[in-house]
């Protein structure tokens, strides 16, 4: 039961970086970017890469995870997406295939094996009488310490309210001197910062494999739907409904059905609220 | 009649024609590739019509054909099980895979249209994340687990009645469906790619007519997923369950030409060889790696594909006769 | 009753916090062309899109021949006579004029579509010409200036056989010689039998199409009654220049 709390909660943490960023991108931008959780994947690869094979210090393995995960979805907006904001298709399947770009190119760089990372804080605590991995604990603080800078920009910050007012009325924003280009540009970093960091919690907590977009990518988008499309606190309660939900299947069931409960909630969702749970 | 089916009779006629060169030194890998593409082909034509057409765009091509598959390879499979079942013959399982794909089909058409947007598509992906678990996880001695199913029964032996039977549902599927794209049925379903609120505000319930387009969709999926797989003789999750084979399918379609039918069809038979004939030049990753960052140009540079290629080069050929015509060069 | 062929009782409907059409009523009398005036962003659009279905409201009745239509889909509507323009005219970019008007009488049944029992293009081609667009039938909607493009609106919305047609700012961006045109055409139409609400800023435009009008403010009725009789009124003078 605790097991299920604990490994509950990062989970539906980590889940909570990556849908945020896919749900904001599609607020503010009306489209949905499929290579986002392809941005994970690599960013828990760079990790792995710099500190271990590079040997550099955790610190900077975090920083060039970012940095590459950030990179990559500038690039993709600035690359191509930009130009066809106003034709959604082009948008989705091209950054599907992008994310099959990565996975063939971090395929060919670091094979199709599993890959261990080692703990990024080793040791145990002990939470509610349970033993815990410090790893767990670091990466629950540092998602939720991620989610709490991402509220506070999106609801204090200029640049913050410039993206909440595109999403709600797309012409009254521009008219409003608001710069559309540079708003979805910093969406799209932020979103690209906030996938680096699952990137390198989610290869410490499991492990690394070139096909790990497939289903972050589903589970997110199942997530999105739960929550409401484009809503950041729905996108956050379904984050956690669903992760909770996987990990107790997995502890308690199969862990080869991780991801049905959470699709099947999606599903029920759609027909009977299809505006989502918190979707207005 | 025959004059608008005059191209049609054409293919047809060259494409039978083509195994009795065998003997004389055609070769017969070939005519395995034409076989392999008329499969794509007709994935991609299936596609195509739901996708291409209305810009809902499908992932979910895969779960239509990889249930398609299994519940014939299911019910036609000969091993030992245990415990033992009834093996059925393949004139029953082929119906009802092609069922099955209909069948699975509206379960994920009926919530995905609550809704616009993009929903359709990612919940067909999820349709397909579901399948794939539920088939390895449960039961995994009935359905063979993540090692498929192998062994299966063909509907007919050799490379030759199986490329003329390939070749019959893949004319079969494409004079029918280029037949509802041509009609009104299928000026609506593209009429809802371009603004469907317009279309729902002409009178015309834009759901009746998306629903017709999945229907046909799902159907000629599942014609083609259960062929395919007494072709193969074999279905694995892994294999049917692929981002690879989705991706295919879409690639085809997009660089045929969306909305058209016959450009998909191309497409399908293109893709096919391509790959083959790339295969001594580039190994395993770096030849899928390749043709992703192709398929990346081509969706980015010419959504138009091949289709709208060729209509270009015909209307300059038009506009160049038209010109002699009046000015006399 | 009778005699009311669309009917709006007590339409509400809010965006988040804001109220944008606030327990709103009138009604269109059988042969009636009734203006709907009210400054920017007072509602107008709104009470078109909820008419037509576009968006549901959150409390009130439409009640239309007699017909409680509130809980109808737009295409119900649209076969049981009410059809609309866009402000913001909206044709099918890769479709030539008269292919575009067509689209309108395509049936809404899959059996009937394959039997092509849509207008034929010699028809649809009389009522592109009704509308003023005879030169242009085969042209896209790019080479089109906006008056000829909110003449294909018309033409489309006439198209579906209504039998009364919402006109949302048909005469906005439109030279003084077309809203002319425009206007004699509506009146013929009117003539015929088919009613009207409109949409328009252009007072002098909307004076001799309408019988009535209703004026409507921050989303709220404020006055209705004849054209002159309003104009003059004081709240509406009020709510246009404050």
């Amino acid at each position: 039961m605790e097991q299920i709390l604990i490994q509950g909660a990062l989970l539906s943490g980590l889940y909570a970086l990556i849908a945020m960023g896919f749900t904001m991108i599609f607020g503010v931008g009306r489209v949905l970017n499929l290579a986002h959780a392809g941005y994970v994947m690599v960013a828990g690869y760079s990790y792995f890469w710099a500190t271990y094979m590079m040997g550099l210090p955790i610190v900077a393995g975090f920083a060039i995870a970012i940095a590459v995960s950030t990179g990559l979805a500038v690039g993709t907006y600035l690359g191509w997406v930009r130009r066809f904001l106003n034709d959604p298709t082009i948008v989705f399947v091209s950054t599907f295939i992008f994310a099959l770009i990565l996975e063939h190119v971090m395929t060919l760089a670091f094979f199709r094996e599993n890959i261990n990372v080692p703990p990024i804080v080793v040791g145990m605590t002990q939470v509610m009488g349970c033993p815990v991995s410090n790893n767990l604990v670091a990466a629950v603080i540092a998602s939720w310490a991620c989610i709490g800078a991402v509220l506070f920009f999106v609801r204090k910050t200029h640049m913050g309210r410039a993206m909440r007012a595109l999403a709600m009325d797309r012409r009254g924003a521009i008219i409003s001197g608001i710069n559309p280009d540079m708003v979805n540009l910093t969406t799209w970093a932020i979103s690209g910062a906030l996938a680096g960091v699952a990137g390198v919690f989610w290869g410490s907590y499991t492990f690394l494999v070139p096909s790990l977009w497939v289903l972050p990518l589903i589970m997110s988008f199942a997530i999105v739907v739960i929550g409401g499309l484009g809503s950041i606190e729905g996108t956050l309660a379904a984050a956690h409904i669903v992760g909770f939900m996987e990990t107790a299947t997995v502890l308690a069931i199969n862990d080869k059905l991780r991801s049905v409960p959470g699709l099947v909630i999606m599903i029920i969702v759609l027909l009977a609220r299809p505006k989502g749970l918190f979707g207005r | 009649m025959i004059r608008r089916l005059r191209w049609w009779l054409i293919a047809i006629a060259v494409m039978c024609v083509l195994p009795l060169f065998v003997p004389l030194g055609f070769p017969v890998s070939v005519i395995r590739l034409l076989v392999m593409g008329s499969y794509l082909a007709i994935f991609a034509m299936s596609w195509d019509m739901m996708s291409g057409h209305t810009g809902y765009i499908s992932f979910g091509h895969p779960f239509l054909i990889g249930l398609a598959g299994y519940v014939t390879a299911f019910l036609s499979h000969q091993e030992g099980f245990q415990p033992p079942h009834i093996v059925l013959p393949l004139a029953v399982t082929l119906p009802l895979g092609v069922a099955a794909a209909v069948g699975g089909g509206m379960l994920f058409f009926f919530p995905s249209m609550r809704v616009r947007g993009p929903y359709f598509a990612l919940v067909s992906l999820a349709f397909m994340e579901i399948l794939h678990r539920l088939i390895i996880a449960v039961r995994p001695e009935f359905t063979g687990g993540d090692r498929g199913l192998p062994n299966l029964p063909s509907v007919v032996m050799g490379a030759i009645p199986n490329y003329y039977l390939s070749l019959g549902l893949m004319f079969a599927t494409a004079i029918g469906l280029w037949y509802v794209s041509r009609s009104n049925v299928g000026n609506v379903l593209k009429a809802i790619r371009m603004d469907e609120d317009v279309v729902e505000a002409s009178g015309i319930s834009t759901y009746r007519f998306k629903r017709f387009a999945f229907l046909l969709s799902a159907v000629t999926a599942g014609l083609g997923g259960v062929f395919y797989t007494h072709y193969l003789a074999s279905i694995n999750p892994r294999r049917a369950f692929s981002a690879i084979l989705l991706l295919d399918i879409i690639i085809s379609a997009v660089i045929g030409g969306m909305g058209t039918i016959v450009g998909p069809m191309f497409g399908g038979y293109f893709l096919t060889f391509i790959l083959e004939y790339l295969r001594p030049y580039l190994f395993g990753q770096w030849r899928l790696l390749a043709y992703a960052l192709v398929a990346i140009f081509m969706v980015i540079y010419k959504p138009k594909g091949f289709y709208g290629i060729a209509q270009d080069v015909a209307s300059w050929f038009q506009t160049r006769k038209r010109r002699s015509a009046q000015y006399g060069y | 009753m009778a005699t009311k062929l669309i009917e709006i009782k007590g339409l509400t409907k809010k965006f988040g916090g804001l109220v944008a059409v606030n327990d709103f009523s009138f009604h269109v009398e059988k042969g009636e062309a009734l203006g709907l005036m009210g400054p920017n962003g007072s509602g107008k659009t709104t009470v078109f899109n909820l008419v037509m279905g576009d968006l549901k409201p959150d409390s009130g009745e439409i009640i239309f021949e007699g017909k409680d239509i509130t809980n109808y889909p737009t295409y119900q509507r649209v076969k049981a006579g009410i059809a609309r323009t866009y402000q913001v005219p909206r044709p099918f970019q890769e479709l030539p004029v008269i292919e575009d008007i067509q689209m309108s009488t395509i049936p809404d049944s899959i059996m009937g579509s394959f039997r092509g029992r849509a207008m034929p293009l010699e028809k649809v081609a009389k009522i592109g010409e009704d509308v003023g667009l005879k030169e242009h039938l085969s042209m896209y909607p790019r080479e089109l200036t906006m008056g000829d493009l909110r003449r294909v609106e018309l033409a489309k919305a006439l198209a579906t056989n209504p039998k009364i047609v919402l006109l949302d700012e048909i005469f906005a961006g439109l030279t003084v010689a077309e809203i002319g045109e425009l206007d004699t055409l509506l009146q013929q139409r009117r003539k015929k039998g088919l009613n009207f609400i409109v949409v328009s800023h252009d007072l002098k435009a909307l004076a001799p199409l309408v019988d009535r009008v209703v004026v409507i403010h921050f989303g709220e009725f404020i006055a209705e009654g004849p054209f002159d009789k309003i104009v003059n009124d004081e709240r509406v003078k009020a709510a246009y220049f404050g």
